[in-house]
């Protein structure tokens, strides 16, 4: 493709066609003349096109170079056309500049050529530059006017007196305004009394300042109705930095408003119940740091609430309460809600029993609700009356074991009075003289009736104490221990302490009376938890052990309680010996005829270290 | 009505029951048995002589609340509580009440057989006391509505003279009647007649 200057000459003598040709050539301009001409070529190749430039004779035997001109125009209205001509008048001249020629050029002074078709392709490159460029803003216009009349978001523009210039259909939606009805008015109509004085306030500084961001104003809609708006505006000037108009951009905020308003109304009513709430309440991350607490959670554990947002859950748990507050922490973070009873340690070093119900809160990672009770007078209450109940239960075990007794004494008794009578009148009669001998043979008979009544009721007795015998079944040992420390643990609503379990085979059998077995390792239980009850709660040690050796098992029960007692370690065993204020004596005792019963042996040693271990064994079936 | 004393015996049990009538009648005394409080009240004419033997704890009316009904009906029946529960608040209730002897089962061979006997003892010293009253207001109802108003003048204390002044009335006249006086009461001097004026006074109030 070669770059020379495709050139379509209008010229009936082809020398002149030369002349350029050699002109232009020698002005280093490289280029290809097509000479045409009559009318008929001249219009052929313009609708052909493929032309930089036109040059053409005025005058022509077989074309008028104004026709030409015109045809020209009408065809290729962008291509330059320049006049080669022998004589051309002033008049001429004008006529065909003002028809639309670019140029002319006299044939006597050819060296004007090259310089006018240079220029007036220059001028061509420019106008179609220019043409491209209004074609280009043209269609951006187009797109802009599209953008903004379908922008979701509301514009206005408004003069310098406020009133409306321009809308788009957003703007006409949000405020229920046709167009026609709003043009030329002023803005204060569609604004609320409060706002008009904001509006007449900042409008001159929106002025001054060119620019403005985010004031909010109330809209009046046309039905009456307040819409909020929060604005954004520029001012645009004229050439001669004069106010021109405005530009606003609206965002309707009112949802946003509301709902803005609704979370600070969620958060006054939070606040208000939080801290007016009885139950302590405190927010806190995953790590337990403190991120929030009411009035009720600083009184309850005596420190400021500055203070308590410095510290973290475990710094206010009291000692033995951590171990368990990992495990709840835990809880919590699996199932997302747990309830839980803990200790705190107060400011004042005073510990408070409380009970917790936290939660995690949704949606938000790694943040946990607690409402936090505290509890340590009821619990005091409870022990209270769990003691009160237990001695309560002490006292009717006894006077139960009274009552029975009187019951079978009133019942022998019986028999036993009438036999008295019965010997005492048979006593009297045989100091008469001559006894009357037919009561003497009735009232032995019934002596010996009385007597046979008193033999039954003992015999029925009997029964009712072998109907206690052992009922035995088979049972894994480890089950049986765990339902003892259930049994303990439900007794003493929940267990003092901690038992350990080290078990050398749980599944070991034992051919038992569960019950009695039972009771056995609830009476050991039960010693060992009495003997460390003056122990911090972290210093209670009881551990059950099970060891598998020949034909037996072995179950220990050991504490670090104070040990056994010195004397009386020997008496352990017997009936009503006993080193407890109300105990009765007979735990140890009957635990001993059970496991006798069973075939196995019971004994005590002190513990390695402090404290005492009980022992029994139990045949494996 | 018989004057020989019985033993009445209530008791529910008839085991017990039937050892007691046995015991009284090696006493060589008659005894009447009862299964119940309510039953021996409907049967008891007032003023048979004996005793009652009774149990403490029955169904029905109790040991002690029979001695109460026989209190509030004027019969003066010594009453012998057995009780195989010895409860203090009980043997002192039925003290009080005026039972002669509270005993618990069981007892020492001889005691029902001694707190019988003393019952009796005690319940025919009352109706000899009861008959000797008897007779001195029968006695009494032999006077004059005179010869009264003069004793009652003698049992204040009053010299002849006096009552003969204040009844204005002669001084034999108050002789002879405090004569006839004696004699209707049998009284051998004015210091038995204060004795048996006194026994019947006290009787009535």
């Amino acid at each position: 493709m070669d770059n020379s200057v495709r050139i379509l000459y209008l010229e009936d003598d082809p020398a002149d066609a030369e002349l350029v040709q050699a002109t232009l050539d020698a002005a280093g301009m490289a280029c290809q003349v097509t000479r045409v001409e009559t009318c008929e070529e001249f219009r052929r190749a313009l609708a052909e096109g493929g032309y930089d430039i036109v040059l053409a004779d005025y005058t022509l035997p077989a074309y008028d170079g104004m026709s030409a001109l015109q045809r020209a125009r009408e065809l290729s209205p962008v291509v330059p056309f320049i006049f080669v001509s022998g004589t051309m008048g002033e008049n001429a001249a004008i006529e065909a500049l003002t028809g639309g020629a670019t140029d002319y050029v006299l044939k006597h002074r050819l060296s004007r050529l090259a310089p006018a078709v240079k220029r007036a392709l220059r001028e061509a490159e420019n106008s179609r530059e220019r043409q491209r460029a209004e074609q280009a803003l043209r269609e951006s216009e187009k797109r802009f006017r599209l953008l903004y009349e379908n922008a979701p978001l509301a514009y206005q523009s408004l003069d310098a007196d406020g009133r409306f210039l321009e809308v788009n259909a957003a703007w006409l939606r949000l405020l229920g305004y046709l167009r026609e009805e709003v043009i030329g008015r002023s803005v204060l109509e569609c604004l609320t009394p409060p706002c008009q004085e904001l509006f007449r306030e900042r409008f001159p500084r929106f002025k001054a300042a060119g620019e403005m961001h985010d004031v909010e104003f109330d809209m009046v809609r046309k039905d009456g109705t307040v819409v909020i708006v929060s604005v954004d505006g520029l001012i645009a000037y004229d050439e001669t930095r004069e106010f021109r108009e405005t530009h606003c951009i609206l965002h309707d905020v009112t949802r946003r408003k509301q709902m803005e308003e609704s979370l600070r109304e969620h958060e006054r009513e939070y606040q208000t119940v939080l801290q007016s709430a009885m139950d302590g309440f405190a927010v806190a991350d995953a790590r337990g740091r403190l991120l929030d607490v009411n009035e009720a959670y600083c009184r309850m554990i005596g420190y400021s609430r500055n203070e308590l947002l410095q510290m973290s859950i475990p710094d206010l748990q009291a000692v033995d309460a951590q171990a368990d507050a990992a495990r709840y922490v835990e809880e919590v973070c699996r199932q997302g809600f747990a309830r839980f009873e803990s200790r705190f340690r107060r400011k004042d070093g005073r510990l408070i029993d409380v009970e917790v119900s936290a939660s995690l809160v949704p949606h938000v990672a790694e943040r946990c609700y607690a409402f936090v009770r505290d509890v340590t007078e009821r619990k005091r209450s409870e022990e209270q009356l769990q003691r009160l109940r237990s001695e309560l239960t002490h006292v009717s075990r006894l006077s139960t074991a009274g009552e029975m007794v009187a019951g079978i004494a009133h019942e022998v008794n019986k028999p036993l009075y009438s036999i008295a009578n019965y010997a005492k009148a048979c006593c009297n009669v045989l100091a008469l003289d001559e006894p009357d001998l037919e009561d003497l043979r009735e009232w032995t008979r019934e002596i010996a009736a009385a007597a046979a009544r008193a033999g039954e009721i003992t015999r029925r007795l009997l029964d009712f104490v072998r109907r206690a015998e052992p009922h035995r079944i088979s049972a894994r040992i480890g089950e049986v221990i765990e339902e003892a420390i259930s049994l303990l643990a439900a007794e003493t609503r929940g267990l003092p302490v901690v038992v350990r379990r080290q078990f050398a085979d749980a599944e070991t059998v034992v051919n038992v009376d569960r019950i009695q077995i039972q009771q056995v390792l609830v009476n050991l239980l039960r010693n060992a938890c009495e003997a460390l009850e003056a122990k911090d709660a972290a210093a209670k040690e009881v551990t059950i052990r099970t060891a598998v050796g020949g034909d037996s098992v072995e179950v220990s029960v050991a504490d670090n309680g104070p040990g056994l007692p010195d004397p009386g370690a020997s008496r352990l065993f017997e009936p009503f010996f006993t080193t407890k204020p109300e105990g009765l004596g007979m735990g140890l005792a009957i635990s001993k005829t059970i496991v006798e019963a069973h075939g196995g042996r019971i004994w005590a040693t002190a513990r390695p270290g402090g404290g005492a271990t009980f022992h029994f064994t139990l045949p494996k079936a | 009505m018989s004057d020989q004393p019985t033993v009445f015996v209530v008791d529910d049990d008839e085991q017990a029951r039937k050892s007691i009538c046995a015991l009284v009648k090696s006493m060589g005394l008659r005894a009447e048995s009862f299964a119940s409080a309510e039953a021996f009240l409907a049967r008891y004419a007032a003023g048979r002589p004996g005793c009652l033997v009774t149990d403490l704890r029955m169904p029905g009316m109790s040991g002690l609340d029979l001695q109460e009904q026989l209190i509030q009906r004027g019969i003066l029946l010594p009453v012998i509580v057995v009780t195989a529960y010895a409860r203090t608040p009980s043997t002192v209730r039925a003290i009080q009440a005026g039972a002669v002897t509270v005993l618990d089962r069981p007892y020492a061979e001889d005691t029902l057989c001694d707190a019988i006997s003393a019952a009796l003892v005690k319940d025919t010293a009352a109706q000899a006391e009861q008959d000797r009253l008897q007779a001195i207001r029968s006695r009494l109802e032999r006077l004059t509505p005179a010869e009264r108003t003069v004793l009652d003048m003698i049992v204040r204390g009053r010299s002849n003279k006096a009552i003969a002044k204040e009844l204005d009335i002669s001084l034999r006249t108050v002789a002879n009647r405090r004569r006839e006086i004696l004699a209707k009461m049998e009284a051998d001097s004015t210091a038995a007649l204060f004795r048996l004026a006194i026994a019947a006074n006290a009787d009535r109030s």
